[in-house]
């Protein structure tokens, strides 16, 4: 059976191996050069000032050609585990009941349990060392960068860590799922590829900001920190809203209010003698009679310091998920398929 | 069931939804023979042959397989299915090592023997393999796992004359040298009528007749004469099938006693013939008429 | 080593059709005393028959003495059916079928008629023989 796995699934393999060997010996080269730059330009062991660093040395590896590569690294582990759904996953089951090969090889000395257990375990493995090679290969190559922009925000940390492991076994149970369901192989793709886009957008949303503990900031709202203003002179509620820039670095921001002293979201009423187009001197009078309202600005974020503790928990919630499918998978073969 | 059954069923019933496949089937099929399973499209004898090698569930009935229940994947049934699916990226030797790593009664010697006979190339792609080939390959997969039931399902309905003669052949060979029980189905009764000697004739979810080919031929008579009621043939004689002109009947009767009757001209009748009858009769009459041979 | 052959629309039974094949070559002489007839398997390879069908003809040349079976070895043939000498020993034979032919001239049949006649009478007197009555399949 390990036999008939690895011939069938050979080519497969062959271009899996091919594409990760190439995509982490790029990464792995200009790791390097990476490290350099970080070191030249003062940000690496910096003892002051940063802030101030980290942005000019990540501005500067931006316009160079790690931004290209920090941006095709992100979407390739993003499109990763879609990839292995659609071309590992749906077509394991589907195309065997398409082509009608399954009452071929079940009518072998082998039990449906078996043939399946054979297969999604080497192609389960297979899943699991790509994404796990390509993410531990991006992951190490892209540390000084995250350093210095913060990885725990979604478009990094999805990219990042273990993650890329549960989606992509994740997306490779659901694709054998739904293929053994629609009996299919290209409309069992197309539900795959919706499939897996949804759960990775339903966990960034849903899931992710509730699996650790959220860190919350309250502090006055001065003048200084008030950032946008927008009202309307024709709203006869005169409300207004209010941005002001969340003093917490590096953080996914997950909520930011301005909240009045008991903690009620305020969206005013406006003086429209201080704020509007009939203020006096313009936009910071209005800054300053807001700062003299006395409110203050909450901030319900996530800090980098979260990001391992929230890799686990979320990569573990994918691992029961794809485990649970893998159980389903085999009680209907054995119960319903022909 | 005695020891050399087969197959044994009891009521055996297959529905999807609404749609009856087969419908309360109590057969015995007997081990040692090659028994034809026959019929019109539709009328069930995939669907038989994919429970017994484990491939469908049944949702009524009792089926026993060589003596024990059925299962899928097992060692000792081989099964080549309706068109003769193969992997159609996998090369002929690749797929006799298929064979040969999933089954532990493997005679590599047998498939390979086999199709050198049959001149091919063993790196040749199944995909590019003609119908006809695509069959002999399949079968050898099939007989070289050394079954003791072989189940065939329409093996030979797409194929040109010369490929089902060379398929016949090769299975028969094999019968001899080997002595497994095969099960065939067809709806063409010609080819059965040379390699079959048990009989099951299903029509429309439902078993018709069966029994043993010589016994079916030797007990159905075509009987020629003044036009009659075929309620007055009286007893011991069963009316297949029965046509009238305004002067004259033609009956298909099954009788173990011979018609010795000058009334009516007495005559065999032959295999395709008799199929027909039960055929035609199943399709015309509303009642559903289940007829077995007492074995 | 002789050949079978079927003809499916006869009407004949196959075991039957084996069995006159191998007395037709025993007759033409292309079989003698002591040559092995194919095996089953030989047969039906060429032939695509059930073997039970051959094995059937098999026992019953046996039982009308023409061949034996030896185990592990074949089936052999144990008589020599000659070709002129065998038809010369049937003299009176001959004789009253000359003069069946002329009864049945006078009596108005043609040739297809007197053919016709034989097959359909030979026909009925080989299966009554054979025990089974009124069969033509």
């Amino acid at each position: 059976m390990i036999w008939l796995t690895w011939r069938q699934f050979r080519t497969q393999a062959l271009i899996g191996a091919a594409v990760t060997v190439a995509v982490a010996a790029v990464f792995l080269a200009t790791r390097g050069s990476l490290l350099a730059l970080a070191r030249d330009m003062g940000y690496t062991g910096c003892t002051a000032d940063c802030d101030k660093l980290a942005q000019q040395f990540a501005r500067q590896a931006q316009s160079q050609i790690y931004g290209r590569l920090l941006f095709n690294g992100d979407a390739l582990l993003f499109l990763l585990p879609a990839l292995i759904g659609l071309f590992w996953g749906a077509p394991l089951v589907a195309r065997e009941l398409e082509t009608g090969t399954h009452r071929l090889v079940w009518n072998q000395t082998v039990s449906r349990g078996r043939w399946l257990a054979v297969k999604l375990g080497a192609i389960g493995l297979a899943t699991v060392a790509v994404a796990g090679l390509l993410s531990w290969a991006i992951t190490a190559w892209a540390s000084p960068l995250d350093k210095a922009n913060g990885w725990i925000v979604p478009e990094t940390f999805t990219a990042r860590g273990v993650v890329p492991i549960g989606y992509a076994a994740f997306a490779f149970m659901a694709g054998v799922t739904i293929g053994m369901l629609m009996r299919r192989t290209v409309p069992a793709m197309a539900v795959t590829l919706v499939v897996v886009a949804a759960a990775m957008a339903l966990s960034i949303v849903v899931l992710r900001p509730h699996l650790v503990a959220q860190s919350t900031y309250t502090g006055a709202l001065t003048a200084d920190k008030v950032g946008g203003i927008s009202l309307s002179i024709n709203d006869p509620a005169r409300r207004i809203r209010v941005e002001a820039s969340a003093p917490v670095n590096n953080a996914w921001v997950l909520s930011n209010d301005v909240v009045t002293a008991a903690g009620a979201p305020w969206a005013g009423p406006y003086d429209p003698a201080k704020c509007g187009p009939q203020a006096p001197s313009g936009p910071q009078s209005c800054e300053q009679w807001i700062a003299s309202q006395n409110l203050k600005q909450k901030v319900i974020y996530l800090g980098p310091e979260k990001f391992w503790p929230l890799q686990w928990r979320e990569l573990g919630v994918f691992l029961v998920v794809s485990a649970l499918l893998a159980a389903f998978c085999f009680w209907w073969i054995r119960r319903r398929v022909a | 069931m005695t020891m050399t059954s087969a197959v044994v069923t009891e009521g055996l019933t297959k529905r999807y939804g609404r749609r009856t496949a087969l419908s309360d089937c109590t057969l015995d099929i007997p081990a040692g023979h090659v028994v034809g399973l026959v019929g019109p499209n539709g009328a069930g004898k995939s669907t038989l042959l994919q429970m017994i090698c484990g491939l469908l569930q049944p949702t009524a009935g009792r089926l026993t397989v060589l003596g024990g229940d059925p299962i899928s994947g097992s060692p000792r049934i081989g099964f080549v299915a309706q068109d003769t699916p193969v992997y159609a990226g996998l090369t002929v030797e690749d797929h006799l090592r298929l064979g040969a790593h999933l089954n532990p009664s493997w005679d590599d010697e047998l498939a390979h023997h086999r199709l050198e006979g049959l001149d091919f190339d063993p790196r040749q792609k199944a995909g590019k393999l003609s119908g006809g080939q695509r069959a002999q390959l399949a079968l050898t997969v099939a007989v070289a796992k050394r079954p003791d039931l072989l189940l065939l399902d329409e093996p030979v309905a797409a194929l040109d004359p010369l490929a089902r003669r060379e398929f016949l052949q090769g299975l028969m060979e094999y019968v001899a040298e080997s002595g497994t029980s095969v099960v065939m189905s067809s709806h063409l009764v010609a080819d059965l009528e040379r390699v079959c000697d048990y009989l099951i004739v299903l029509v429309k979810s439902r078993v018709r007749v069966t029994g043993e080919v010589e016994e079916l031929l030797a007990s159905h008579h075509l009987i020629t004469g003044a036009r009659i009621d075929p309620a007055k043939l009286g007893p011991g004689r069963q009316v297949i099938q029965a046509r009238h002109t305004d002067v004259q009947s033609t009956l298909v009767v099954r009788s173990t006693a011979p018609i010795e009757d000058p009334a009516f001209s007495v005559d065999g009748i032959d295999l395709e013939d008799l199929v027909l009858a039960y055929m035609t009769e199943a399709a015309e009459s509303g009642r559903d008429r289940v007829l077995e041979k007492q074995r | 080593m002789i050949e079978f052959h079927l003809d499916a629309r006869s009407g004949v039974a196959p075991y039957m059709q084996l069995i006159r094949q191998v007395r037709h070559a025993m007759r033409l002489g292309l079989l003698k005393e002591g040559d092995r007839l194919p095996t089953v398997k030989d047969v039906v390879a060429r032939v695509a028959i059930n073997p039970n069908t051959v094995l059937k003809a098999y026992r019953e040349l046996e039982y009308e003495g023409l061949v034996k079976p030896r185990p592990g070895l074949g089936t052999f043939v144990t008589r020599t059916l000659g070709g002129e000498s065998e038809l010369a020993a049937h003299e009176p034979l001959r004789r009253d079928l000359d003069g069946w032919l002329a009864k049945a001239r006078d009596a108005g049949l043609g040739d297809e008629s007197i053919e016709a006649l034989f097959a359909d009478t030979f026909r009925q007197f080989s299966e009554e023989r054979a025990g089974r009555a009124g069969r033509r399949g």
